[in-house]
């Protein structure tokens, strides 16, 4: 008879084990792609700022979301299969989301300094073309805090609108204003790259930065309240087979 | 731990329906109980609040004598497979899916899950999402029989399975119990090949539990009683008539409740004849939604 | 094999008194434990059990701590006995019953049932 172990952590382990090494695998076709674009640009003109900025700061959140979404519709189903709790989850799904998008935030500084890597051997100025958090593109702490911040309220806003679904679709069409009313200050962290809607409405306000990162903590206390409240009791329906 | 499972007043609600009617059973545990029902009778439902995985509207479910729901420590010691399992998620690998079973179940047992993944001719590298629907079956039970908890339940688990496979199952489930004695809920509406497994039977209709004893009680505890109409109403009177069926002054009446040697006299006295009745049968009659109830 | 008509462990009784009478099992033969058994023809353990328990109680078979079970020395004269008990109730009773509805004299029966014997050469 094989030893049983009594593992820690099972919940984060396998969300872990599913979704850094998704990312990671991701990661290297986005550098790859994004360097090759702005290649294809100076073939025909000039190269006049990071394309990596542009590319980051559109992309990658929507990514987050997605996983976020993915922790609630597979892996909440599996951990609840497995005789874990919906506290076990919440708990340690908010630990995966912080670190999750830590690691993702590192790897996106880690594109900005390969980035810088490669317009140096060219000549290319790596300007940013849209304001953000961070003056210049080689300010790494800033940029890992910046996306840091912005992964990680995006994967919440996956998780709050993945549980609504995961409850009812009622409640799933109910969480989706919800979810994106969350995101909405992150959108400022980058300059406005596209939110719908009232975007660029946000811009004009000209928040302080202060102000932006106290309503986003505020936003994300409330998310964490959001979540606890739909996990606690949420049913698991049974699958059609 | 114990395995003591109490079901007091059980109710489970969805929005229009009710899908379990104040179930109340006490199982002593170490047992395999079969747990049988139409479609749509509501056994998904129940023992989806005895896993966990759904919180009851009314009453209460205790295992060990501690409610189940977002219990920890409860809800570890049971496994339910419902249909092809929870816990097989489409998008993994075979491997992958046994993999975070082996992480997520203190209790899961590796070397058991490979042997069954053998005797199953599972794939391992295939998605689960490109599995036949025996085959998800068939990783369900291995999910079940490998997580070795001490409640582990099948909800219907051989769907899709063919007949090989299904005694395959069966095979399995019943080794495992005799080498790892532990509580099994089996969950189908094919009586005749499973019930001689079953030490014990409950019978849901629409969502409540119409019986719940002993499996070799029930096999003894049918009678069809056949005869001339008016002797045979006379013989059954204060009797639990299951159905009946008539034909001219011929009837047959259909009864639940053992006859001992007096009453069995009688009837051959009055020249009724006394047939067994399966427990298929006595299923098919309790199940059956009669004139008065419909 | 076994059906859902009537108690399982009494038709798994039944068919091995069968064996013992009929000479399938002989005395101080070991039988089958429980769980071989019951893996063997797909049987809830605790029904075999129960028929495994009725035989020893009726001294059909003796139980031999750590080893198992095997065949009384006199299973078979203790079966023969009972059957023979039961003989008159079960089958002749009911003969008779049934000639009498047919209107079939008592010499007649006994005429036939000495000419029978005879014939195996009684």
């Amino acid at each position: 008879m094989s030893t049983t172990v009594t593992r820690r952590w099972p919940v984060l382990r396998v969300t872990a084990t599913s979704h850094l090494p998704f990312i990671a695998l991701l990661w290297v076709p986005f550098v790859v792609v994004t360097l090759a674009v702005a290649g294809f640009i100076a073939m025909g003109g000039t190269v006049s700022h990071s394309a990596i900025h542009v590319a980051a700061t559109q992309l990658p959140r929507w990514l987050m979301f997605g996983l976020g979404l993915d922790m609630v519709s597979n892996t909440l189903r599996m951990h609840l299969a497995h005789g874990r709790t919906r506290r076990e989850f919440v708990g340690q799904g908010l630990v995966h989301a912080v670190l999750m998008s830590g690691f993702a935030a590192v790897l996106i500084a880690l594109a900005y300094l390969v980035e810088r890597g490669v317009y140096a051997m060219f000549g290319w100025p790596q300007a940013l073309n849209r304001e953000a958090m961070f003056a210049t593109a080689d300010d790494y702490p800033v940029i890992l805090g910046t996306y840091w911040l912005l992964f990680l309220t995006w994967t919440i806003a996956g998780l709050v609108i993945g549980l609504g679904f995961f409850h009812s679709n009622g409640l799933g069409l109910l969480t989706i204003p919800i979810g994106l009313a969350i995101a909405l200050p992150t959108v400022l962290f980058t300059g406005n790259s596209g939110f719908p809607v009232i975007g660029d409405e946000l811009v004009d306000l000209d928040l302080s930065e202060g102000l932006l990162l106290a309503l986003n903590g505020g936003l994300l206390v409330l998310a964490v309240g959001i979540i606890w409240a739909i996990a606690r009791h949420v049913p698991m329906k049974a699958k059609a087979p | 731990m114990s395995t003591f499972i109490e079901a007091d007043g059980l109710t489970l609600r969805y929005d229009d329906v009710t899908a379990v009617d104040g179930v109340s059973f006490t199982l002593t545990g170490g047992k395999i109980y079969g747990l049988l029902g139409r479609n749509g009778s509501g056994k998904t439902s129940l023992l989806s609040v005895l896993a966990g995985y759904r919180r009851p509207s009314a009453g209460a479910v205790t295992v060990g004598g501690r409610p189940v729901f977002e219990n920890a420590e409860v809800t570890r010691q049971i496994c339910l497979v419902r249909g092809s399992g929870d816990a097989a998620v489409t998008g993994l690998k075979v491997r992958d899916v046994l993999d975070f079973a082996g992480i997520m179940r203190e209790s899961w047992n590796a070397d058991y899950a490979a042997e069954l993944v053998e005797l199953f001719e599972l794939p391992l590298k295939k998605n689960v999402g490109a599995l036949s629907h025996g085959r998800r079956s068939a990783l369900g039970i291995v999910i079940g029989l490998a997580s070795r908890t001490p409640v582990t339940m099948f909800d219907e688990s051989y769907l899709g399975l063919d007949a090989p496979s299904r005694y395959k199952f069966y095979d399995a489930l019943l080794a495992e119990a005799m080498a790892h004695p532990r509580t099994m809920i089996v969950s189908t509406h094919l009586i005749e090949e499973v019930s001689a497994l079953f030490e014990e039977v409950l019978i849901l209709d629409e969502g409540r539990l119409v019986l719940h004893d002993e499996a070799e009680v029930l096999r003894g505890a049918g009678s069809a009683v056949t005869g001339d109409a008016e002797l045979v109403d006379r013989f059954v009177a204060g009797m639990r008539v299951l159905g009946e069926k008539r034909l001219g002054r011929t009837k047959s009446a259909m009864v639940y409740g053992e006859l001992d040697d007096e009453r069995r006299a009688q009837a051959s006295a009055a020249g009724l004849d006394l047939g067994p009745l399966a427990l298929q049968d006595l299923f098919v009659h309790l199940t059956e939604p009669t004139g008065d109830r419909r | 094999m076994f059906d859902d008509r009537s108690p399982i462990y009494r038709q798994i009784a039944e068919r091995i008194e069968a064996d013992v009478l009929n000479g399938t099992l002989r005395a101080d033969e070991q039988v089958m434990s429980t769980t071989r058994y019951a893996a063997f023809h797909r049987i809830n353990p605790a029904t075999v059990a129960k028929a495994f328990q009725q035989l020893v109680d009726e001294g059909v078979l003796y139980k031999r701590r750590g080893i198992g079970m095997f065949v009384s020395p006199d299973a078979p004269e203790t079966l023969r006995e009972r059957r023979r008990k039961s003989f008159f109730t079960d089958v002749v009773d009911p003969m008779i019953a049934r000639a009498r509805t047919l209107g079939i004299p008592a010499a007649d029966l006994v005429a036939r049932i000495n000419e029978t014997f005879d014939g195996e050469g009684r």
